[in-house]
């Protein structure tokens, strides 16, 4: 018996440290809508894609919570830019659907603001997902400037 | 004495014999109002002069010996004015300053100096970022003196440092574009006047040559025959015959130039000799797509008219040969080129002249507009490569920093970039380079694959 407790005891630890281990990317995923010329005509498209690092030339235009996300899913973005920038955060606990695929909801915050305004173009930023106060998910990426 | 100041009159007078005449402009130089006195410094790289409204006054080779009269409101260019050439006579001509390198006589030779622009600059063994080249780093703002230059991709100098860091040696490489000139600007009076914003002549598009001169005729003041003057007694110094004459560097590159076939003025926008490359939002010319584009539209895609003719002949040639579906990985997207006004813009140092094109890696799969970096599960190697080989045919210099690419095709000459540039290639086409001109001599657009070049 107490081996079996020890047992038991040991699959809810992993289970809950699994959960915290998840990808983000199962729950949340970054997007950009662009416009393509089809025939002659100009069509709205979109990308949704794992989230990448933040620079010039990898930026996206915002994150999609995926049908696995909770319905009641919030959404922590936190930033650091190089130097002695402040560090800055923003929680979002609203969504709405995403035009062009309902399976996904658009997390309203406004990354521009938040992850643009790195004075130098070097850091690194958190994207946590909670659900009931409960973290599901945290993943980091960089902040950084690839101009030549 | 006479005959240099002689020498001095008919080399300011020539071009306007040499090439097509044009409407005189009267222009009168700014009164000067702090230290009266130039300073010297040399053209880092050929440059277009440009007013302070960013448009085309006249061209300077590298290496041109430029005295440096008054700071830009901006505190990044500065007023320049030189004796003879093209720019003879200019007075509302400025350089970002960054390309200029102040010059000092010594008893036995001439020495540039430069202050370390960048805390933690690498100084290197060798004109290379490859492993074992490095040595140590440098502080901001260190004095070092520039004793040789090498051009690869990027431009290399080496360098003697005054009072190397501990742990640094006396000498190293590092790359020229992290050096700034050991000038304060502040000394320097500020520029002002109206007619500072003067072109020299309007600029024609349809004749955006690399390195042509405007021509004109401009009345000279008496500061810059004092300038003349004294650049003339520096450079006939006994060292004089170090520093290469401007106006014979100069006249080479012209002979070098090749002029682009005209373009539809009415169709094309056009600004500091630049020509926007059409986009409808993020649709772009010949079936590619322009990401993140600035605010307004179209503002970050102005290219050089010799680097349009090559941009257009990869992308159809690329379209109709390997890859006719847009839908596909193997669409080529495109972010910065140049922006309209603005050389420096988005943090960039060499998109300034429209020469250059950020290109993101190519995906497997379908098109996704979405950044990826080398090793990215997404990422199509192959793709890419046949890609750099096409840009490579048609003139294109390669900067990218994929280790197995670069290893496996050192006939493509690919520059290491770095972290910076594993995730998007930094493609240069130049007018320097006689493959980008015959692009541009042989381009026939194809109205079914680039309808947005008609």
């Amino acid at each position: 018996m107490f081996r079996t407790a020890i047992i038991s005891l040991s699959l809810i630890f992993l289970a809950q440290v699994s959960v915290a281990a998840t990808s983000c990317n199962s729950f949340i995923q970054a997007f950009n809508e662009y416009t393509q010329k089809v025939e002659g005509k100009i069509v709205k498209k979109h990308s949704i894609f794992e989230m990448t690092d933040w620079s010039r030339n990898s930026r996206f235009q915002g994150f999609v919570l995926t049908e696995k996300a909770p319905a009641n899913a919030e959404v922590i973005l936190e930033s650091k830019a190089g130097g002695k920038t402040k560090a800055m955060k923003t929680v979002a606990k609203k969504t709405k659907p995403f035009a062009q695929d309902n399976k996904y909801r658009v997390v309203e915050m406004d990354l521009e603001k938040q992850l643009a305004s790195a004075p130098t173009g070097s850091g690194s930023f958190i994207v946590r997902v909670l659900a009931d106060g409960k973290e599901l998910c945290a993943e980091k990426r960089l902040i950084y400037d690839d101009g030549d | 004495m006479k005959k240099s100041i002689l020498t001095i009159l008919v080399m300011a007078v020539l071009p306007s014999f040499v090439f097509a005449a044009e409407p005189e402009i009267v222009v009168t130089a700014p009164r000067p109002q702090k230290n009266d006195k130039a300073v010297m410094m040399k053209l880092t790289s050929n440059y277009i002069v440009r007013n302070l409204n960013g448009e085309q006054v006249c061209n300077l080779a590298k290496g041109s010996m430029v005295a440096v009269t008054a700071v830009a409101p901006d505190a990044e260019r500065v007023q320049i004015m030189v004796p003879n050439g093209p720019c003879a006579g200019v007075v509302n001509g400025f350089v970002y300053i960054n390309y200029l390198r102040p010059v000092t006589q010594s008893v036995d030779k001439f020495t540039e100096t430069a202050l370390v622009e960048l805390n933690g600059l690498s100084l290197r063994k060798e004109p290379s970022v490859e492993d074992g080249t490095f040595s140590c780093s440098l502080p901001k703002n260190a004095k070092v003196n520039i004793v040789n230059e090498v051009q690869k991709r990027n431009r290399w100098v080496e360098i003697e440092i005054e009072n190397p860091p501990a742990g640094c040696p006396t000498k190293g490489w590092v790359v020229a574009s992290y050096l700034k000139p050991d000038l304060d600007l502040k000394t320097l009076p500020k520029a002002s006047g109206k007619v500072l914003t003067e072109a020299r002549t309007p600029v024609d598009c349809t004749e955006c040559v690399q390195g042509e001169t405007s021509g004109g005729k401009v009345s000279a003041a008496s500061k810059t025959a004092k300038n003349a003057q004294e650049i003339e007694r520096f450079v006939n110094a006994p060292q004089g015959a170090q520093i290469p004459s401007p106006f014979t560097a100069f006249a080479k590159e012209l002979q070098r130039s090749r002029k682009c076939p005209p373009a539809k003025q009415s169709e094309y926008k056009c600004n500091r000799g630049l020509m926007q490359m059409p986009t409808d939002g993020n649709a772009g010319f010949c079936g590619t797509h322009h990401y993140t584009p600035d605010r307004p539209p179209g503002v970050d895609t102005y290219a050089a008219p010799h680097t349009a003719c090559s941009l257009a002949a990869v992308a159809q040639e690329w379209k109709k040969t390997v890859c006719p579906n847009d839908n596909a990985g193997c669409r080529i997207a495109w972010g910065d080129i140049s922006h309209s006004n603005r050389p420096l813009f988005n943090g960039h140092k060499e998109h300034t002249s429209g020469e250059c094109i950020d290109i993101r890696p190519f995906n497997k799969g379908s098109f996704r507009d979405a950044g990826r970096k080398v090793g990215s599960g997404d990422y199509d190697r192959e793709t890419t490569v046949a890609f750099l080989k096409l840009a490579k045919k048609f003139g294109g210099d390669i900067r990218y920093s994929d280790r197995k690419i670069s290893n496996e095709h050192r006939d493509l000459g690919i520059a290491w970039g770095g972290s910076a540039h594993n995730n998007h290639m930094h493609i240069c086409f130049e007018a320097s380079n006689s493959t980008v001109k015959n692009a541009c001599n042989n381009l026939n657009v194809d109205p079914a694959v680039c309808s947005e070049l008609q």
